[in-house]
């Protein structure tokens, strides 16, 4: 369980650290080298002005409700949490699979290599038809509606 | 009693080739035929059948000039009952890696119908079990760099082999599914169908291994075997090999045989189910009309190794060379793995996300 937490833990600062960098304009980064001073001043004020967007935004979310979103890039914060359940199970799955390669030791379920040649033959075969149902659901609007017809 | 097959040549002990599938002096290099030497050895004799519950097995006695060459060692430690020509040099059980001791002789054993003799060389069972090694990243690296086979044994292990017929009706029931729309609905019809498939099939020499000491699972993972390739059995495909004695009887066995049918002719009729979204078995009805049982050796390569106070057994086919043995997992590389790979993949997600938002 510690463990566990230490590694979700990781992923979520690995996350919001890319996400920030990500914020940064490509010409800030450019001119770091050549003048160093004005680079340094460009990112607290894009720092500042990130912080008081940020602040607006959560009094505007505290307020109306709103659902927090990012309106620069309409990126859904929601993202944050279906990222990282969507990295673990997909690690989750090619570690099952790397795991299947260790264990080679399995029962025979069948004895298909042994069928006899040609002895195989299929002298009845019938198919009816029982009943059918029917299900109605409505696409115009979130209120779905269900309705079942059975014949 | 002991009996040693000595080259006609140089009187040295002479061994089974799998190369040259013939019997071969190590001393003088003289090759020998199987049948020719056992003709020169005057081994043979009649053949009596005995019937085994419903079934007729037709395995016979081996006389006592046959048992000559075959010592029967018990395991003190698991027991194990290992058949072995008295020119094998063996000092541990293959199952336990135990010493074993020499308690007796073969007297009244069964004989077996066929024997597949063994195609792959004690150099190509290695060879097999480093392959098998290589390509695991989550094999811990003290298990490869400290790994050393403790023992290698060639071992004929028994086989019963099943011959069926059965017939069978099965019933089951399906669905099609179809969709469409119509104004501000969506319409999922769902129509069920009972359908039934009839008939028969047959099977040959299903193999059930005979003996409690090998297991179950490794003797079904090696499969299959090619009994085409099998020849009639000859004491002499013994040379320079260990060969276990059947102690589960093939009224023991049959049911296990019965399990593989009954689920491979459920298989076989639901193949023929087809034009349906989904099939589910209802009732099957299959009765077994079990046939001949045949007694037979398959040959197998035994590999044991200890790593952390443990026995990894691996088992190769002595036959196809196909080898088979679970691996232990380093705890370690797992988590790491997974920990790279969860940050791996939930940057890709987000990347994703980011770049799909973007556009």
């Amino acid at each position: 369980m510690k463990k566990f937490f230490i590694m979700f833990t990781a992923v979520l600062m690995f996350l919001f650290t890319a996400t920030a960098f990500a914020q940064i304009p490509a010409a800030l980064i450019d001119c770091i080298d050549s003048d160093y001073c004005n680079a340094f001043s460009a990112f607290s004020e894009l720092c500042k002005s990130g912080i008081e967007t940020t602040a607006h935004a959560a009094e505007i979310e505290s307020s109306e409700g709103a659902k927090q979103t990012d309106d620069s890039s309409g990126f859904d914060s929601k993202w944050f949490i279906i990222s990282p359940i969507a990295g673990i199970v997909i690690a989750f799955i090619v570690m099952s699979v790397m795991k299947g390669k260790m264990k080679t030791v399995r029962r025979q379920s069948d004895a298909q290599n042994y069928v006899r040649d040609g002895s195989f033959n299929v002298t009845e075969s019938t198919d009816t038809f029982l009943y059918r149902k029917v299900t109605r659901v409505s696409t115009s609007n979130d209120n779905n509606s269900n309705n079942n017809d059975n014949d | 009693m002991n009996k040693e097959y000595k080259c006609p040549c140089c009187g040295g002990a002479i061994n089974f080739d799998t190369d040259s599938q013939n019997l071969k002096c190590p001393f003088c290099d003289t090759e020998f035929d199987v049948q020719a030497f056992t003709d020169y050895e005057n081994n043979s004799s009649d053949t009596e059948e005995i019937s085994v519950g419903n079934i007729n097995c037709t395995s016979e006695e081996l006389s006592e000039s046959e048992s000559d060459g075959i010592s029967e060692y018990v395991c003190e430690s698991c027991g194990g009952n290992i058949v072995c020509e008295t020119t094998t040099a063996s000092a541990k059980c293959p199952y336990c890696g135990n010493p074993v001791v020499m308690t007796g002789n073969v007297t009244g054993m069964l004989k077996p119908n066929l024997i597949i003799p063994f195609k792959k060389s004690k150099e190509d069972a290695k060879a097999a079990y480093y392959e098998h090694l290589k390509g695991k990243p989550l094999l811990p690296d003290t298990f490869r760099d400290e790994n050393h086979i403790d023992e290698i044994k060639g071992v004929y292990v028994p086989f019963w082999l099943f011959d069926a017929d059965t017939k069978a009706r099965i019933r089951f029931k399906t669905t099609r599914v179809k969709s469409w729309d119509s104004g501000d609905y969506r319409y999922t019809e769902t129509r069920y169908y009972s359908v039934v498939r009839g008939g028969n099939v047959g099977f040959d020499r299903i193999p059930v291994d005979g003996s409690t000491k090998m297991p179950d699972d490794i003797m079904e993972s090696i499969e299959p075997f090619d009994v085409s390739e099998a020849q009639a059995f000859n004491s002499a495909y013994f040379a320079g090999y260990m060969a276990d004695k059947y102690d589960v009887d093939s009224d023991q066995c049959v049911e296990r045989s019965n399990e593989r049918i009954r689920q491979s002719t459920e298989d076989l009729f639901r193949g023929e189910v087809t034009d349906y979204d989904s099939v589910t078995t209802e009732h099957s009805q299959i009765n077994i009309t079990s046939g001949q049982v045949q007694y037979a050796m398959y040959p197998v390569w035994l590999l044991s190794t200890t790593w952390h106070d443990k026995n990894y057994i691996f088992a190769m086919n002595g036959q196809t060379g196909k080898l088979v043995g679970d691996l232990p997992v380093d705890k370690k590389k797992y988590w790491t793995r997974f920990l790279l790979f969860s940050v791996l993949f939930t940057a890709i997600v987000l990347g994703i996300a980011f770049l799909t938002s973007l556009a």
